[in-house]
């Protein structure tokens, strides 16, 4: 099946284990047949909605799992503070030798909430716009652009306090 | 360095940015040595975060577990063969004509079936259900419903041109043609899909299907296709019944929510026709 391989890669960073990450592309793969009907020819063709159905499964599946399920106002109401929060300190990625920190970039990739992370993913290894990530995840251009924003940030964040526990340079001490 | 120009030099290494703020970025990366040290960072952190993402492998036997679960999940029902002798086709008998361009009807060389995706009967079925029977046309006719035996041009998926058959001696009159696997344009199955309706009895539609790849119920297999011999595969899904077959370098299908006898029966009074040089 076309598109399996990137699909189980993104189904495999969003559940961190491989058997549900298996388990969350065939559930993809099945509600795709079923919901063709709703599909609709673009310029990159199916893989975007794709993408999307996974998304939204492994979303109801971490409601379920939660028991709770957040509301979008209080995840909205959890973002916008914590982004407030940031705003005032924001962070340039560090000097490093940036072939060789995929292991502490990974790491920081993982502590991520997954909101964020679905954004990061898209963003990092399909190379989609932030108008296509909006599309595939159903949100504003505006809260990608906020989450990935965030994602970013956590991802220097994690590599300043990496360059400090080993005594690299880093952009500050540098300069 | 403002928090603000962090985060437009972030957009700007994602080619994001506005003219506006692209001006003012591009001003700053011409009179900061930092600035552009710091874009460089930026697109390497996205490369870092590329790499570290992209290093995983599909492991052996997940995507075959997968397919086979999709294609099984959906209700394969059994396969039954059939030998059809040419004289078979009577006075009743529906021609299925293939227009063959050149290397055949979807670029193909005739007679040689290319191994292709693995879809379920329930593929068919989902396409019947949601297309036929909310008479969705993707494809353009060239003339308007009911038509009969008219080319129609699948702009979708290519330039190929395929001839619907004329159900009217059986009481079916053509009212719609689209492109039966969305997504399969460029790296799955492509086809058409042309829908009938009994005249008088609105509920009564029927299918036929031609696709660009062999798609056998069970997976597919390289095999050599017959114009005398048939191989039939039929199964049933909830109430819609499939019968598939290859012939002369095609892949048909005929669809139905009717009784699997009696599908067999109309698919047997099918008699494909093909032509080159068109």
């Amino acid at each position: 099946m076309p598109h399996m391989e990137i699909l189980y890669r993104v189904a495999l960073r969003l559940t961190g284990r491989p058997a549900d990450a298996e388990d969350l592309v065939q559930d993809t793969f099945l509600k795709a047949h079923r919901a063709f009907d709703r599909f609709e020819m673009r310029e990159h063709g199916i893989r975007p909605w794709l993408l999307r159905i996974l998304h939204n499964t492994y979303l109801n599946r971490a409601a379920k799992e939660r028991n709770s399920p957040r509301t979008a106002d209080s995840e909205l109401l959890a973002f916008v503070a914590d982004e407030n929060e940031d705003n005032a300190n924001v962070l340039a990625p560090p000097v490093l030798n940036y072939e060789k920190v995929d292991g502490e970039v990974r790491a920081a990739i993982e502590q991520l909430a997954p909101e964020f992370r679905a954004v990061l993913l898209l963003w990092a290894t399909m190379e989609y716009t932030y108008q296509e990530i909006a599309e595939i995840l159903g949100m504003p251009i505006g809260t990608v652009m906020s989450r990935l924003h965030r994602a970013r940030q956590q991802l220097a964040r994690s590599l300043h306090d990496y360059a400090r526990e080993n005594r690299l340079p880093t952009r500050e001490e540098a300069s | 360095m403002t928090p603000d120009l962090h985060e437009l030099l972030a957009r700007y290494a994602d080619g994001e940015l506005s003219a506006e703020d692209r001006a003012r970025v591009e001003a700053e990366l011409a009179a900061s040595a930092d600035a552009a040290a710091e874009l460089e960072r930026w697109r390497s952190l996205r490369l870092a975060a590329h790499r570290a993402l992209c290093d995983v492998e599909l492991p052996a036997g997940v995507a075959d577990r997968i397919a086979r679960r999709v294609a099984t999940d959906r209700g394969f029902a059994g396969t039954r063969t059939y030998r059809i002798a040419s004289f078979l086709a009577v006075a009743a008998a529906i021609v299925l004509f293939v227009v063959f361009r050149s290397g055949g009807p979807l670029g193909r060389r005739p007679g040689v079936v290319q191994a292709g995706a693995v879809f379920g009967p329930a593929a068919y079925v989902d396409v019947f259900e949601n297309c036929a029977k909310h008479h969705h046309a993707g494809v353009k006719l060239e003339g308007s419903c009911p038509i009969a035996a008219r080319e129609a041009v699948g702009r979708v998926c290519g330039d190929y041109r395929v001839a619907v058959p004329d159900l009217r001696p059986i009481g079916y009159e053509l009212c719609g043609i689209c492109q039966c696997f969305g997504g399969g344009c460029k790296e799955g199955v492509r086809g058409v899909h042309a829908y009938y309706q009994r005249s008088g009895a609105p509920d009564d539609l029927i299918s036929v299907f031609s696709t660009s790849a062999c798609v056998k119920f069970q997976g597919c297999d390289k095999i050599e296709c017959r114009q005398t011999k048939r191989t039939y595969e039929l199964a049933t899904v909830r109430t819609v019944t499939v019968v598939r077959w290859d012939e002369s370098g095609g892949h048909f299908a005929l669809v139905g929510e009717k009784n699997p006898k009696d599908l067999e029966k109309l698919a047997e009074s099918v008699q494909i026709a093909a032509a080159t040089g068109r």
